[in-house]
């Protein structure tokens, strides 16, 4: 019987070589390391230069990164005040009073207005508007990933059309790991008649459209028999990313041509979640949490909470409820994971969970008076930031190598 | 291969002076010390695992021609933990605190050849935790490697990066 294969490159215990450690334990040790430690060890050898840029090195280090959660908090509710900060989900949960850098953060470009899209494998997403040209205005996206402080030129240009404000596109932005491709899915409502100029009353429902990072195209797609809420402005939860599908919160059979949420007008079976496969780019309709017992007042949002789609709402003006899709695309899974008392959160009203924290005692929410809360769920207490900058809303995000297309 | 000869005749001779010790699994290290260890701790390790089980069982002398006798008392102590379910932050802290930079790695190479997970991922980030935020020059030496860039190349590639090079710690004295 042979002893196990050795493996090391080396005769074992001589004492004067030191260590030479295999190449792939190399990459292991080397994917614990930050995106910046990283950049600097390129300079430490040829070797180190080229695993450090090998997309198979990349998805290694995203998994470990992963485990280190951070938020990107976002400032200022018009798009002319966006300014931004990321930083990792305990170190805020210590000490919330952080503020914003002076300068925006972002290297700006020669823009009118920019949004952040959304977050996605270490990569941020910006649309951006030039001023309005009658019923048109010009668009366009770039990604910019923070941690290794590189930005993509202008890509997706295209002309956005409508006689009707609220009715311009708006974007979401994922990842599909079948294809390895990124896309950005830009959503746009329509009517059956002529929006706008008067008519109020049409059917409501969405045209769909891909921009692939890979072919660099946009792409007419089957758009959506629905109306997706909260595109009337520009708004922190509509289409949500989780696992490989883009989410927006929708309306059936949903008639207007404005801020079309009015809670007397709307019955609880229009509500719909519709789910885009980024990979097949089909969508499939789920269900609301059927204990949902009544129209919400207040817009309810859809949110990726502890790794899973998450319906949050109001409940007679006395308690915000979170529930939770334990298994996702499973009707039957929704659970309720809280049922907060705003008394608790000291104020009334509009909260939205911005994060859980893994063992789910503590929670940060905004709400539309741009305060910021910290929730203990266990002790019942609760902590509320109210300094400014005030907290538009917040992206998940985790550093990454990924390069930018 | 001297070493390997000699190691499969020590086995031989132990599990003929040790007929009756079947519950325990001795483990040989390259420079022939025998550990005895309980067949659970014989399990977190991989490697000796699918040995034994290649054999059915009948072979419970392992040589590992590979392990120091130095290194394979931490690997145990560590999986006596593991399985005792008390690997603490503490305990992990303790742990590392014995070890010097050579020995780090010899272990790391250890659990790697023993294909212990737990004691890898662990090693990973201890050894990382070492080299965060230092010179280039420090990482050269603490893994032994050449500088293999032409001075015109480093310079180039230090000028792109040269935003990553802010708050880089001083390098410490090297331990070995």
């Amino acid at each position: 019987m042979d002893p196990p294969p050795s493996q090391s490159r080396r005769p074992p215990s001589s004492p004067s070589s030191p260590p030479i450690l295999p190449d792939e334990l190399m990459a292991e040790v080397l994917s614990f390391l930050s995106v910046k430690s990283l950049m600097q060890m390129k300079c430490v050898s040829k070797f180190f230069n080229s695993l450090i840029s090998d997309p198979a090195f990349i998805k290694m280090h995203l998994r470990r990164s992963a485990r280190n959660p951070q938020l990107t908090l976002v400032s200022g509710k018009c798009v002319a005040d966006f300014r931004f900060v990321i930083l990792p989900i305990s170190k805020f949960i210590e000490n919330p009073l952080i503020t914003l850098p002076e300068k925006h953060f972002y290297p700006l470009l020669d823009t009118h207005h920019y949004w952040l899209v959304g977050s996605c494998n270490g990569l941020l997403c910006f649309s951006h508007y030039s001023a309005f040209t009658g019923s048109y205005r010009d668009c366009w996206l770039n990604f910019y990933n923070p941690a290794t402080n590189t930005i993509s030129k202008k890509l997706g240009y295209f002309k956005d059309y409508c006689k009707h404000r609220y009715f311009f596109s708006r974007y979401a932005f994922g990842y599909d790991s079948l294809t390895d491709n990124y896309k950005v899915v830009a959503v746009r409502l329509v009517g059956d008649g002529e929006i706008g100029d008067g008519v109020s009353e049409t059917q409501l429902r969405t045209e769909v459209r891909v921009f692939s990072l890979r072919d660099n195209v946009w792409r007419d797609i089957q758009g959506f028999p629905v109306g997706p809420l909260r595109l009337t402005l520009p708004s922190e939860n509509h289409g949500v990313y989780l696992n490989g599908s883009l989410n927006w919160l929708a309306l059936r059979n949903c008639y207007g041509a404005d801020r079309f949420y009015h809670s007397n007008d709307i019955t609880l079976d229009q509500f719909v979640i519709i789910s885009l496969d980024l990979g097949a780019e089909t969508h499939v309709q789920l269900m609301p949490p059927r204990g949902l017992e009544e129209v919400p007042l207040i817009e309810p949002t859809i949110s990726v909470l502890v790794d899973s789609l998450c319906f949050c709402h109001d409940f007679k003006q006395t308690c915000l409820v979170i529930w939770q899709m334990r298994e996702f695309g499973v009707g039957e899974s929704w659970t309720q994971l809280y049922r907060i008392k705003y008394q608790n959160l000291q104020h009334i009203g509009c909260w939205l969970p911005l994060h859980i924290s893994h063992n789910k005692n503590t929670l940060v929410l905004a709400n539309r008076r741009e305060l910021l809360a910290i929730y203990d769920w266990t002790n019942n207490t609760v902590e509320i930031i109210t300094n400014k900058p005030r907290w538009a809303f917040c992206k998940d995000y985790v550093e990454s190598l990924v390069p930018v297309p | 291969m001297a070493e390997e000869v000699s190691s499969q005749m020590n086995s031989l001779s132990i599990s003929e002076t040790n007929p009756s010790s079947s519950a325990t699994i001795s483990l040989v290290s390259g420079d022939d010390i025998v550990f005895k260890v309980e067949p659970t701790i014989a399990k977190e390790m991989e490697t000796v695992q699918s040995f034994i089980d290649e054999t059915d069982g009948k072979i419970t002398t392992i040589p590992l021609p590979n392990i120091s006798s130095h290194d394979l008392p931490y690997v145990i102590e560590y999986c006596e933990k593991s399985i005792a379910g008390k690997i603490t932050k503490e305990f992990e802290a303790e742990f590392v605190k014995k070890l010097n930079n050579e020995e780090v790695k010899e272990l790391f190479l250890a659990a790697n050849y023993l294909n212990i997970k737990k004691l890898l991922d662990f090693l990973s980030q201890v050894i990382a935790d070492r080299i965060a935020n230092k010179s280039v020059e420090y990482v050269r030496r603490y893994f032994g490697i050449e500088n293999d860039f032409t001075p015109e190349e480093e310079a180039k590639l230090r000028e792109e990066l040269a935003w990553t090079f802010t708050g880089v710690d001083p390098d410490d004295e090297d331990e070995n």
